[in-house]
């Protein structure tokens, strides 16, 4: 890898990197970015004396083959919600950056949903959240990603209760466990 | 989306997630030459083989709740009672289940080894993580990490003589404990004819071997259409209790329709989202069109009950 792209990466890092920095990166090659980066990061965390444990895992064809795999919720309108959460999240110019060079610089194409929605990559500020598809965000949807939660619902937490204990008596034969299973049931009832 | 994969990837990337904390090693106990499948396999069979009393405490969040569990194996058959030592009294038992009787999950376990690379163990990495004590006995530590996003990952201290599951912290994609269990007293001299709990409620067995469950003539109309990789078909009913249940060998989650509920104005009373508590979670989806809705319930993710009830599909009448 160049010096120079080895700089612009560097800059990236640091939030800094300019557009055309940012089309040199995108236009290199894909291994090495990864890397690189990867060293930039070890390098930085070891200065500041961060956790080092995690330091060698490179997940990222892991993730990738996930996302791909990610059908039902990419197919929902529920991704607009976590869509719209992250772009609450994402106000910070870095992290704008990062996101849209995101799937490239850890390979692969980019992901189907990317090319459902028309935004093409593009990260909105937050003000312009209540146009992504039209979908309130509410604190329950930025709080959970993965849908809304019901806990504070009386009926559903008493449908809850009857199907966990449904669900342990399948369990408590399968997951190794055994009858302490039905802890989960006995304590929740005895509330 | 792109945004939402980068921090996914990165964040798992750098280390800040899935951090599960170690304990250090006590030196005074010797390591286990014994693979992480030889404990595994070790701990399907002794919780139902062996004798015991014990007192085990279950702890999700700050609430912390304890119960006296005796197991006895009389003629071949398990007996086994758990009694809920504070809060309202409720005893559950059950009597007479071979013990022989293999299931599903401590099945998969044990057909392969982590050295085969199958099975369960394409799924999670495991790691004997040296010594521990629990509830006075010498243990082992045991980490389970999930390969993917759609299980949770264990880490479990087991008996170093009997294999016995002493602590299990049930973790999530983040390496937060989301629940606990662990004995605080274990009892293995107790006599097969020890008396196990009166009066108390019977709990339903039902044994299913791998693949018996598939092969069910079924009136069932409905299945998912996705469900993880590596996780068979455990259990299905198809009275009343339309369900279908699913394990990896450690996880395990069950799938319940019901006619959908409905309001006074004839609109569905069913409102789609997910319930947790410790490890367990439950996701509903109505299915109007179908008159149905489902739920998922299970020891997985969020991402996971959610998929699989989506995901429910009806055959064509």
């Amino acid at each position: 890898m160049s010096d120079i792209i080895r700089e612009s990466l560097s800059a990236l890092m640091d939030g800094e990197a300019s557009e055309l920095e940012l089309r040199r990166i995108l236009s290199a090659d894909q291994n090495e970015i990864r890397q690189d980066w990867a060293e930039l990061h070890r390098g930085q965390d070891l200065l500041k004396g961060n956790d080092q444990r995690f330091a060698g895992w490179d997940i990222s064809s892991r993730v990738m083959a996930e996302i791909e795999n990610d059908q039902y919720v990419a197919n929902s309108t529920s991704w607009k919600q976590v869509f719209s959460g992250l772009a609450i999240a994402a106000s910070v110019a870095t992290v704008v950056v990062v996101g849209s060079m995101g799937s490239s610089i850890f390979g692969g194409a980019a992901p189907k949903i990317a090319d459902n929605n028309g935004l093409g990559g593009r990260v909105y500020p937050a003000q312009a959240s209540p146009a992504v598809g039209g979908v309130a965000v509410n604190a329950q949807a930025q709080g959970s990603p993965a849908g809304l939660l019901l806990n504070n619902d009386a009926e559903a937490r008493k449908r809850f209760e009857a199907y966990l204990r449904k669900h342990t008596d399948r369990a408590a034969f399968n997951n190794g466990q055994g009858m302490v299973s039905y802890a989960r049931v006995v304590s929740q009832e005895s509330k | 989306m792109r945004l939402r994969f980068a921090i996914v990837a990165m964040s798992l990337m750098f280390g800040s997630a899935y951090a599960l904390s170690l304990e250090p090693d006590l030196a005074s106990i010797e390591p286990s030459a014994e693979t992480g499948s030889d404990l595994l396999n070790k701990m399907t069979h002794s919780h139902r083989e062996l004798n015991y009393r014990a007192i085990v405490s279950y702890q999700v969040g700050d609430q912390l709740s304890s119960y006296r569990i005796t197991h006895i194996v009389r003629d071949g058959k398990e007996f086994e009672s758990l009694e809920s030592l504070d809060g309202s009294h409720q005893d559950l038992v059950y009597h007479g289940h071979d013990v022989n009787c293999v299931h599903p999950g401590p099945q998969l376990i044990r057909l392969f080894s982590g050295d085969e690379e199958q099975g369960f163990y394409r799924y999670y990495d495991l790691e004997v993580k040296g010594a521990a004590r629990v509830a006075g006995r010498e243990a082992i530590n045991l980490m389970i990490r999930p390969r993917d996003v759609y299980r949770l990952g264990y880490k479990l201290s087991l008996d170093k003589e009997t294999g016995l599951l002493l602590r299990s912290d049930i973790v999530n994609q983040q390496g937060k404990v989301l629940e606990r269990f662990q004995y605080v007293m274990l009892n293995l001299n107790i006599s097969a004819d020890e008396p196990v709990v009166e009066d108390a409620k019977e709990v339903q067995h039902r044994d299913n071997k791998v693949g018996d469950a598939a092969l069910q003539v079924s009136q069932r109309t409905w299945q998912p259409n996705w469900i993880p990789a590596g996780f068979t078909l455990a259990q299905s009913e198809n009275n009343d209790e339309a369900g279908m249940t699913y394990t990896d060998g450690l996880a395990v989650m069950s799938v319940f329709v019901e006619p959908l509920i409905k309001a006074a104005d004839g609109s569905p009373a069913i409102v789609e989202g997910g319930m947790r508590r410790g490890a367990s979670v439950s996701y509903t989806v109505a299915f109007p069109e179908q008159g149905s809705f489902a739920t998922v319930v299970g020891e997985v993710p969020m991402l996971t009950a959610k998929q699989v009830a989506k995901s429910l599909n009806w055959a064509a009448q």
